[in-house]
């Protein structure tokens, strides 16, 4: 049990390659933080940091009001999963999830006791005499965490623990991972890649991308109220679709502009973001010239007939259509062009050229059908084109339902 | 035409003419046999070269090697001894002697070879110049034999007391006061025997740490991770991880010396022929061979031969279960 209070975490490694940027965060007791970003963005650095496997460049890192920058891993009380378990070779199950316990010289009855404990609530009891070559995936996996969970660190910390379990394994260890948290409560980072199992298991989600921290917040948040275009790219599956446009004013409102599509905003909009007042061109030098990325998830579309004579419906052919039983998705190139970054540097999490729309499983779609497809513009997100921040909504955009 | 050249041209083109030749003639043979045979036939034709190279050059002569031993000494007309010939080799003095040496090498070349291989393969993991090291230490085995000889034939050198030493080794301990050693002239405590073991260490240990070392580099950096994690200190997880994931790469590192000790030959030749108390068995053999004496020789390489099988069955052994695990 700890609290855990990074302050201007910095990782700068040899060659100059920064990998984390002054990451500022507070951990609460027992609380569930993922950290989620695409490969490469530092959130593994700064879990071997935490864990003190790495040196920090500058910052401090506090657990439980204890600065632990200088000490060894074995006197922070932290414990770590790894990606790839981990585990003794040459050692049992038992001996694998004691072991830690004996470094510490506990008694032998206790590490006896404790190794059992934690092993029956595990489910791997009747294992503990094998060796991990003779144990499956999602076996070694719980003997990894067993291992990690024996001793009841002040911290627990878990490097992508799921990624080379097969998904419905993932599926069902995610469960197990909510269980265990509930019985132990023991403050918890967890690194994935993965943003459905940072959605599912996260008290909070802390999103990070070429190490910087973008967002913390609940799942919901950052769902609902992504701060940038990456957060809001990067949270929801499949990915919110994204695109430049204009706002133009007209004599009775606002027309997004993108390409050949010219739809009005809805009626308030001004009320639901204030922040777009200033940047449609209805007083002198809109900010930015109007210019907006803007953005839609794929529940915002309807599929409708082409016949319709409304601005907002946009006519196009599908491009894939991912029929998944009891929801359809079908892939499309917007008539727009789908948004790029322009920054070079851009990271592997690279928005598709593709957009995806959600439609009613038992539409005929299929791939080359001309569609038509009605953009529901209440349900947009607003980003500035130049600082990829959002333009807030006054109330979150609803969480629309198929 | 030259006939050196005309050889060559004879090997380039006899020697696959041949073996194509082989493997024409019996796929002939093959397709002669009753189809379901053809399965099991077939691999022994490709053995068979194989198997009779290695029947003719060393089955043959070991057999062969061991007849001899149970003869006499004439080799015209030998006649059967019995175990004479083993009866002198465990009574003469000279042959106990060599395998009380040997016994030595033994246990000090293994334990040093290994030892020593196996620290600095640990320690020179976590040094910048891993390179570098590693290179020089390994060096000493690219050297012949015979060549490390006369190098530690100077290191070695010794002059009486009061004239200059050449030796390198006795000019360090002269300059510190020390009186010159005659290292490879002194059977007391058989300092000679260990002078020789030191060369041998010399050369192997380079051999030793490099297999070592590939073993450690073959070890999962997460396991060291995970166990610093776990409380380990750095002497904890040399022991309880580093040390049993080594496990099998010393025991065959370990075989591996304990044969070359038991076959150590050259080291002992070049420097001292046995004299003084330094005796091993293979230079007792060469000797009873340059006596002439077929039977006493080849007594001395059959308890060679007993000897070594032991190990040798060992490290198969130890291969097979490898094997398995994977």
């Amino acid at each position: 049990m700890a609290e855990l209070v990074l302050r201007d975490v910095t990782k700068v490694f040899k060659g100059g390659v920064v990998a984390l940027d002054h990451v500022n965060l507070t951990v609460h007791d027992g609380e569930f933080v993922v950290f989620v970003g695409p490969s490469g963005c530092g959130k593994s650095t700064l879990l071997r940091l935490v864990a003190g496997l790495e040196q920090l460049t500058s910052g401090t890192i506090e657990i439980d009001g204890r600065v632990v920058d200088l000490d060894p891993p074995r006197d922070r009380d932290v414990a770590m999963v790894f990606q790839n378990y981990a585990l003794y070779p040459h050692y049992t199950v038992a001996q694998n999830i004691g072991f830690s316990l004996r470094m510490r010289r506990y008694p032998k009855r206790e590490i006896q006791a404790r190794s059992l404990e934690t092993a029956r609530l595990l489910g791997l009891e009747a294992l503990m005499e094998r060796r991990p070559s003779a144990l499956s995936g999602g076996q070694r996996q719980r003997v990894a965490m067993g291992r990690a969970l024996v001793r009841q660190p002040a911290l627990l910390l878990m490097d992508e623990p799921l990624s080379n379990l097969d998904a419905k394994l993932r599926v069902a260890m995610r469960g197990e991972l909510v269980r265990l948290h509930q019985r132990y409560g023991t403050t918890t980072l967890y690194v994935t890649h993965d943003q459905v199992e940072a959605m599912t298991l996260g008290d909070r989600i802390a999103v990070l991308d070429r190490g910087r921290l973008q967002q913390v917040g609940t799942p919901e948040e950052l769902y609902r109220r992504p701060c940038n275009i990456f957060v809001a790219g990067f949270i929801g599956s499949p990915a919110m679709n994204l695109a430049r446009g204009r706002l133009v004013a007209t004599a009775d409102g606002v027309d997004l502009v993108a390409g050949p599509v010219r739809a009005p905003l809805p009626a308030g909009w001004e009320h639901r973001w204030p922040g777009l007042v200033d940047r449609t061109g209805r007083d002198n030098g809109a900010v930015a010239g109007g210019e907006v990325v803007f953005g839609l998830r794929p529940p915002a579309f309807t599929l409708v007939a082409s016949t319709t004579n409304d601005p907002s419906i946009i006519v196009t052919t599908a491009v894939t259509v991912e029929s998944l039983g009891d929801e359809k998705n079908v892939l499309f190139v917007p008539p727009f062009g789908a948004y790029q970054p322009d920054r070079p540097d851009a990271s592997d999490a690279e928005p598709p050229a593709l957009w995806t729309a959600r439609i009613d499983p038992d539409a005929p779609v299929h791939s080359g059908d001309r569609i038509a497809l009605r953009m529901d513009l209440t349900a947009a997100y607003f980003f500035d084109p130049h600082t990829e921040l959002a333009i807030p909504a006054e109330s979150p955009a609803p969480a629309l339902a198929s | 035409m030259d006939s050196q050249l005309l050889t060559a041209l004879e090997v380039v083109v006899g020697v696959p003419a041949v073996l194509v030749g082989y493997i024409w003639l019996t796929e002939r043979i093959v397709t002669l046999v009753p189809p379901k045979w053809q399965k099991r036939v077939r691999p022994w034709f490709w053995l068979g070269p194989a198997l009779g190279f290695l029947g003719f050059f060393l089955i043959y002569p070991t057999i062969g090697t061991i007849i001899r031993s149970f003869q006499s000494r004439n080799v015209r007309n030998p006649e059967w001894v019995g175990l004479a010939n083993y009866k002198w080799f465990f009574t003469n003095d000279a042959a106990v002697q060599a395998l009380l040496n040997n016994a030595l090498w033994l246990v000090m070349l293994t334990v040093f070879t290994v030892g020593l291989g196996l620290v600095i393969a640990v320690l020179v993991d976590r040094v910048r110049y891993e390179a570098w090291a590693k290179s020089i230490i390994f060096l000493p085995l690219a050297i012949s034999m015979v060549a490390a000889g006369v190098i530690w034939k100077f290191m070695y050198d010794f002059r009486p007391p009061g004239q200059p030493q050449t030796g390198t080794l006795n000019a360090a301990i002269g300059a510190v006061g020390i009186n010159p050693v005659a290292w490879l002239q002194s059977p007391t405590f058989g300092v000679s025997t260990f002078a020789l073991i030191a060369i041998m260490i010399w050369m192997w240990t380079g051999f030793a740490m490099v297999i070592i070392s590939a073993a450690v580099k073959g070890i999962d950096p997460e396991l060291l991770e995970a166990a610093r994690l776990d409380g380990a200190g750095e002497w904890q997880i040399f022991r309880k991880v580093t040390f049993p994931l080594l496990g099998p790469t010393l025991a065959v590192v370990s075989t591996t010396m304990v044969i070359t000790s038991l076959k150590t030959f050259d080291i002992v030749y070049t420097l001292t022929n046995g004299n003084y108390d330094t005796e091993v068995i293979a230079n007792l053999m060469i000797k009873q061979m340059s006596f002439n004496d077929f039977g006493r020789a080849s007594a001395v390489a059959v308890v060679l031969l007993l000897a070594i099988i032991p190990v040798m069955a060992f490290n198969i052994r130890q291969f097979r279960a490898q094997e398995s695990i994977r």
